[in-house]
């Protein structure tokens, strides 16, 4: 579903920011992207979802290259990321209305779709308050109900759980799993080790850029021989990370 | 076309339903006009005469005639009369002549009365009137007889200059019927001095004579200002519906719908082009009235009573506004997208507001008529248009070159737009590039 290709970014004249990567994700599965801070995790979702354009390789997407047909991506993706907010004035209701008409989901059909999402999240009680009055848990809630209002094949969620509490957090993990049994492909980047390990079936390992490793958590620690997934993480950032 | 309405409906929905932004967009230039269009001659005043109060007249040796009329004119109300006699001006002259000089040349206006009969004697002014009108009823010849009203001001300043221009023009000729209903009686009865005005009853003609007038003292105003307020309320919303959209990411959750980007623009670009069209026309409706309600008709009055355009002429300007809006709109985007940081989107956003500032005030001072070269510069040629339909020198040229102009512009900084997406749809917060440099 996902395949990236020899792709680096570099902006403006600056050096590489993300240094040949390439890695696949398959239907039904979840892929993590784990890396410090600045270790280019961001911009390769960017990259990804379209909002930026690779310096080399290529993207592509359900078999769509995202510098060729970047609208048939939209169409199949949903994107989520914490820097992503949504409209602090408009209500949950309004928002739903909005993004289900620029997704031509049938008119008769985004009450009924709004109705099901919002009893699922718990949002129905918050449906008519406006975004800046919600708690930051709801406001999660409904940006992953709106990113994911047209029912897409490929899912990217750039950290999905960061600022949130245990309950909100253990809630977004559990339907990141409900929609991997139901065939998606989810690639999500996070720098907490617990999620990466709970929810991955394969983690890429990010540093300065380039994937120096990659495999399911179990794996990573074997090949590292370290005691658990964080101090096999540990391992491969001193031995690859550079400084300056 | 559908996604673009969305957007559209979006954005009206969101202007409208926020009373504290409707206000800025729609009333703030208003009042922000309002306040000008008062202040301003008052500025002019104060820096002409150094005070805030009506304008000075120190009249010497006034008549009985003048002291009545000065008290009961509605054009008088203009003016703070001080009345002396010429012994008490010259004992005053002599007793402080370096502050004679200086209320002259800090604008006071002198007036001065003076009458003299048949035998070259000094005489009453009032009773000379009245003897001059017996003389002209009786058919006789009135002689040397002399009634000057002289007006004196400071020659070294062009503000003293138009302020007594202006103090004739206001007295003068209803000072003179003033004099005339009071002391030409005889003359009156005798049949003289009726003047016969064919539409004198017709209230058109009052209009249209005025309206000559005030079309050329508009052409100094409206254009820069209507432009000028116009830009104000184009860069605040885009500054609100597209920088703003984007810093907090929401363009962003809205680019990656599958709508096409020249639909997301679009719509953003009719909301705009939409309110500020708006405005603009409250703007025009408004200096329209504040123009129907100045009867003092000023010299420093920015809008000289009864300004009116032709239906035509008020379309050729809304048609020039239009385009405008559009050019103005695709200039703020095109800054919008080839600037990331949200504090120098802003400047730069400022500096066509600073540019159209200057140019208002250039307009207002402006003696010279509009040039063909002058028609191919974006957003000017729109003030320049506008001001030739006010001064009654349109032509179709112009308005052709104007709208192809702006419209060409649009269509090349919105192209632009669309193809300088990539990296300035998202801003992001919390990443940095490998030079540690954040990518604000």
């Amino acid at each position: 579903m996902i395949q990236v290709e020899h792709v680096s970014k570099r902006y403006n004249k600056s050096a590489l920011v993300v240094k040949d990567v390439s890695f696949q994700v398959g239907k039904g599965q979840i892929f993590g992207l784990l890396g410090p801070n600045g270790a280019g995790k961001t911009t390769l979702m960017q990259m990804i979802s379209t909002l930026l354009k690779p310096t080399e390789g290529s993207v592509r997407i359900c078999g769509y290259d995202t510098k060729q047909a970047p609208r048939q991506i939209r169409e199949r993706i949903g994107f989520l990321t914490t820097e992503i907010k949504l409209d602090p004035l408009s209500t949950p209701n309004q928002l739903y209305d909005f993004f289900g008409e620029l997704y031509d989901i049938p008119k008769e059909q985004i009450p009924v779709k709004k109705k099901e999402s919002f009893e699922r999240f718990g949002i129905t009680p918050f449906a008519d308050k406006r975004i800046m009055e919600l708690s930051t848990g709801m406001k999660q809630k409904i940006s992953i109900v709106i990113s994911l209002i047209h029912d897409p094949q490929v899912i990217i969620f750039d950290e999905p759980t960061n600022g949130l509490d245990i309950l909100t957090s253990r809630q977004v993990m559990d339907y990141l799993l409900e929609l991997k049994a139901l065939g998606r492909s989810v690639l999500l980047s996070t720098h907490i080790f617990s999620v990466a390990e709970q929810l991955c079936d394969e983690i890429a390992i990010l540093v300065d850029g380039t994937i120096v490793e990659q495999g399911s958590a179990e794996e990573l620690t074997k090949k590292t021989e370290s005691k658990n997934f964080e101090e096999a993480f540990f391992k491969l950032y001193t031995k690859y990370h550079t400084e300056g | 076309m559908r996604h673009t309405l969305t957007i559209f409906k979006w954005e009206m929905r969101k202007i409208i339903s926020n009373w504290r932004r409707t206000l800025v967009v729609f009333l703030m230039p208003a009042v922000l006009l309002l306040i000008a269009l008062n202040v301003f001659p008052l500025l002019i005043n104060y820096l002409s005469t150094g005070s805030l109060q009506s304008h000075p007249i120190l009249v010497v040796d006034a008549p009985a005639s003048f002291q009545e009329y000065a008290k009961n004119s509605a054009k008088s109300a203009i003016y703070d009369y001080t009345f002396m006699t010429a012994a008490e001006l010259d004992e005053y002259a002599e007793y402080d002549e370096e502050v004679l000089q200086q209320k002259l040349r800090k604008g006071v206006i002198l007036v001065l009365f003076y009458a003299k009969d048949e035998n070259g004697k000094d005489a009453d002014f009032d009773e000379n009137v009245r003897r001059y009108y017996s003389h002209v009823a009786m058919e006789e010849d009135p002689g040397d007889m002399q009634n000057e009203m002289i007006v004196g001001f400071d020659e070294g300043s062009f503000t003293n200059y138009t302020q007594a221009q202006q103090f004739l023009l206001n007295i003068e000729a209803e000072y003179k019927d003033h004099l005339f209903q009071n002391f030409g009686q005889a003359y009156k009865e005798k049949g003289g001095g009726n003047r016969f005005e064919t539409d004198a009853f017709n209230p058109y003609t009052f209009v249209l004579k005025n309206r000559a007038n005030a079309n050329l003292g508009a052409a100094r105003t409206i254009p820069g200002v209507m432009i000028l307020l116009m830009y104000y309320c184009v860069y605040s919303l885009a500054g609100e519906i597209l920088a703003a959209s984007r810093q907090s990411g929401f363009l962003t959750k809205v680019y990656l719908t599958p709508i096409p980007e020249v639909s997301l623009l679009t719509g953003k670009m009719l909301t705009v082009v939409t309110v500020s069209s708006i405005s603009a026309i409250l703007t025009y409706l408004l200096l329209f009235f504040s123009s129907w309600l100045n009867h003092s008709n000023s010299a420093f009055s920015l809008l000289p009573f009864g300004m009116f355009l032709t239906p035509m002429q008020l379309l050729y300007c809304f048609l020039t506004i239009l385009v405008t809006s559009f050019v103005m709109c695709a200039l703020c985007f095109g800054i919008v997208f080839k600037i990331r940081r949200m504090e120098d989107v802003l400047l730069n956003l400022q500096i066509p507001l600073a540019l159209l500032v200057f140019e208002f005030f250039g307009q207002m001072f402006r003696p010279s008529a509009s040039i063909g070269m002058e028609f191919l510069i974006p957003i000017h040629n729109a003030i320049m248009l506008i001001r030739d339909i006010f001064l009654g020198k349109f032509q179709m040229g112009n308005f052709l070159i104007t709208i192809l102009i702006n419209g060409l512009l649009t269509v090349i900084l919105m192209a632009l737009c669309i193809k300088n997406t990539d990296g300035m749809i998202h801003i992001s917060q919390g990443g940095s590039d490998d030079t540690g440099r954040t990518r604000k």
